[in-house]
């Protein structure tokens, strides 16, 4: 009937997916990312009794990887790169971090340029043009501030997700000798995320999700959730950023939220 | 003017329809039509007492029964200046399963009356009797409100409508038999959906796919959205025509909005109409826009219909 029923297999890359510019900034993403819960939860709701469910699962997925690609500093540069070059190869990765080098000098460029010059305005214009100015270079420190704050949470964070595979695997396997089957709740989540020593705060910067939801995912208080898809939503960032099984995560997780009623 | 029959359904009790009914038979009045309002709640029809009008001694089954054959005799007037009712307020069970012929001649009776609008008001449920008189109507209106409950009942109720649609339609076409097989609920074809019976239609070609064609043509409800709370919640409007179109293959339309608003509660228990008293309130004014909406939807079809005879000549 529609186009897009007769071709489903067009790939929508992550912009697309969060419908949002190329040069979108974290901040931009992040509303994206709640705008497409906000759509996926609506959709659910007006479709309820026709949806099928892995539909909207599925969704999710694609949006909390979108975002949380995006969101990523490191992994955000290097998806960028793979969609210019259209696919990514080992070889072509001294060539990547070449350009990713002129990259960050332009925009360290750019920002030198927008400093403004106060003998080159002419006096009249000056005020209202120098106050959108300074306002301009505000926003844009902000930007490269937390930029580079984040590129630093990421490094720091995947630094522990490395080493703390070892003490992570002891733990699993205690479950193991114990004959139980691990099955993944909030007490597990905190006790990993313990494991490998981050914070709820490290946790809320790295995800943009605010601490009181990531604590209620650890303590299973689900009315802090209006709904469904919001929890998964932000369990998706929050187990992506731990490096867990996804899906066994959230298999686990939904179920104990669905007992709970 | 053709007279006109707008019949308000939903499936789910509670959310609204004889409001919604009720007062927009006043406000079609009100604009200087002739307007009798049915109430087909057979079995909870109380329509009577909200327009003050008390205990009715007649009403349909006397019709149905030929007791009153007549059924311009089973008009009751109101207070209020180009508003008749019928009522059903009598009327239990045993009507509540009347045979299709009698539905027919009900409906038929009903198109001869001297008015320009008959509006009924469906009782709750998507049982075979409230979807055939769904389904006589020119104009088919459908009340949700954004709870999960009304929104499965809205959808079942336009399946079971559009089912029932077209096996009724399907004996000119010589199609009964094949259609009631695919109607089965143990059908061979894995048909559960009328998307995919709408496919499996066209895909058998010929007869057939012209046939779902013209039902999917005539097939058009229109849902208004009731006790709206929120922008969020009035976005769930146009999310149901979407869906709708997805995973039915079904043109349904959002007429419009109603907000929830304490006072309609407050005019049932008071038994007074807001549309009778309070013409500047909020509720009226919204239900004003949706009279309007439907009075233009009821155009274009007509224009539409008309088109479509002459091209037939």
């Amino acid at each position: 009937m529609t186009s897009q029923a007769n071709n489903p297999q067009v790939e929508e890359n992550y912009y697309q997916i969060l419908e949002v510019q190329k040069t979108a900034s974290l901040v931009e993403i992040r509303n994206a990312y709640e705008g497409k819960l906000e759509e996926t939860q609506l959709e659910a709701f007006a479709a309820y009794s026709l949806l099928p469910e892995d539909e909207t699962e599925e969704k999710l997925l694609h949006f909390s990887q979108a975002f949380m690609t995006l969101a990523n500093p490191i992994a955000r540069a290097k998806y960028d790169d793979e969609l210019q070059q259209g696919t990514v190869s080992v070889e072509m990765q001294p060539v990547t971090k070449k350009e990713h080098l002129t990259k960050i000098k332009k925009s360290v460029r750019v920002k030198t340029k927008t400093v403004p010059l106060p003998p080159l305005i002419p006096p009249k214009k000056a005020k209202a043009e120098k106050e959108i100015e300074i306002k301009k270079s505000v926003i844009r420190n902000i930007v490269e501030e937390t930029h580079a704050e984040r590129l630093g949470n990421y490094q720091k964070l995947s630094a522990k997700n490395e080493l703390a595979e070892e003490s992570l695997e002891e733990f699993y396997s205690t479950f193991k000798t114990h004959g139980g089957k691990l099955s993944y709740n909030g007490t597990i989540l905190q006790q990993i995320r313990k494991i490998k020593s981050v914070s709820l705060e490290e946790l809320a910067q790295i995800t943009c999700i605010r601490k009181t939801y990531l604590r209620a995912i650890e303590d299973e208080n689900f009315s802090k959730f209006t709904s469904e898809i919001y929890l998964k939503g932000y369990l998706l960032c929050y187990v992506e950023a731990l490096q867990l099984p996804k899906e066994q995560v959230l298999t686990d997780y939904v179920l104990l939220y669905k007992n709970s009623f | 003017m053709k007279k006109k029959i707008w019949a308000i359904g939903g499936g789910k009790g509670g959310v609204g329809k004889s409001y919604v009914a009720g007062n927009l038979g006043i406000l079609l009045a009100q604009k200087g039509h002739n307007v009798v309002l049915a109430d087909l709640d057979l079995g909870g029809a109380n329509l009577h007492t909200w327009l003050g009008v008390s205990n009715p001694i007649k009403g349909i089954t006397e019709f149905i029964e030929r007791d009153i054959p007549d059924i311009k005799k089973l008009l009751i007037p109101t207070d209020m200046s180009g508003l008749r009712l019928i009522s059903g307020a009598k009327d239990g069970v045993e009507i509540a399963n009347m045979k299709h012929t009698q539905k027919r001649r009900f409906v038929t009776a009903l198109r001869q009356l001297d008015a320009d609008y008959i509006v009924i008001d469906l009782g709750a449920g998507t049982a075979y009797n409230t979807v055939d008189f769904f389904l006589l109507a020119d104009s088919q209106i459908i009340i949700v409100i954004p709870e999960p409950t009304s929104i499965e009942n809205a959808y079942r109720f336009l399946k079971n409508s559009f089912y029932r649609q077209i096996l009724h339609n399907s004996e000119k076409f010589r199609m009964k038999s094949t259609i009631k097989n695919i109607l089965r609920k143990d059908n061979p074809f894995n048909i559960n959906t009328p998307k995919q019976l709408i496919a499996y239609m066209n895909q058998l070609g010929g007869n057939a796919a012209v046939f779902i064609e013209e039902q999917q043509q005539l097939f058009m409800p229109s849902i208004i959205l009731n006790q709206v709370r929120s922008e969020k919640e009035k976005k769930i409007g146009v999310a149901m025509e979407k869906a709708c179109l997805k995973y039915f293959n079904l043109n349904v339309k959002i007429s419009g909005y109603l907000d929830f608003d304490e006072t309609v509660r407050q005019s049932v228990i008071d038994r007074e109409p807001l549309a009778k008293n309070s013409l500047e309130s909020v509720p009226v004014q919204q239900l004003s826009i949706i009279c309007e909406k439907l009075l233009q939807e009821e155009k274009e079809r007509t224009k539409k219909n008309n088109l479509l005879s002459q091209l037939a000549l």
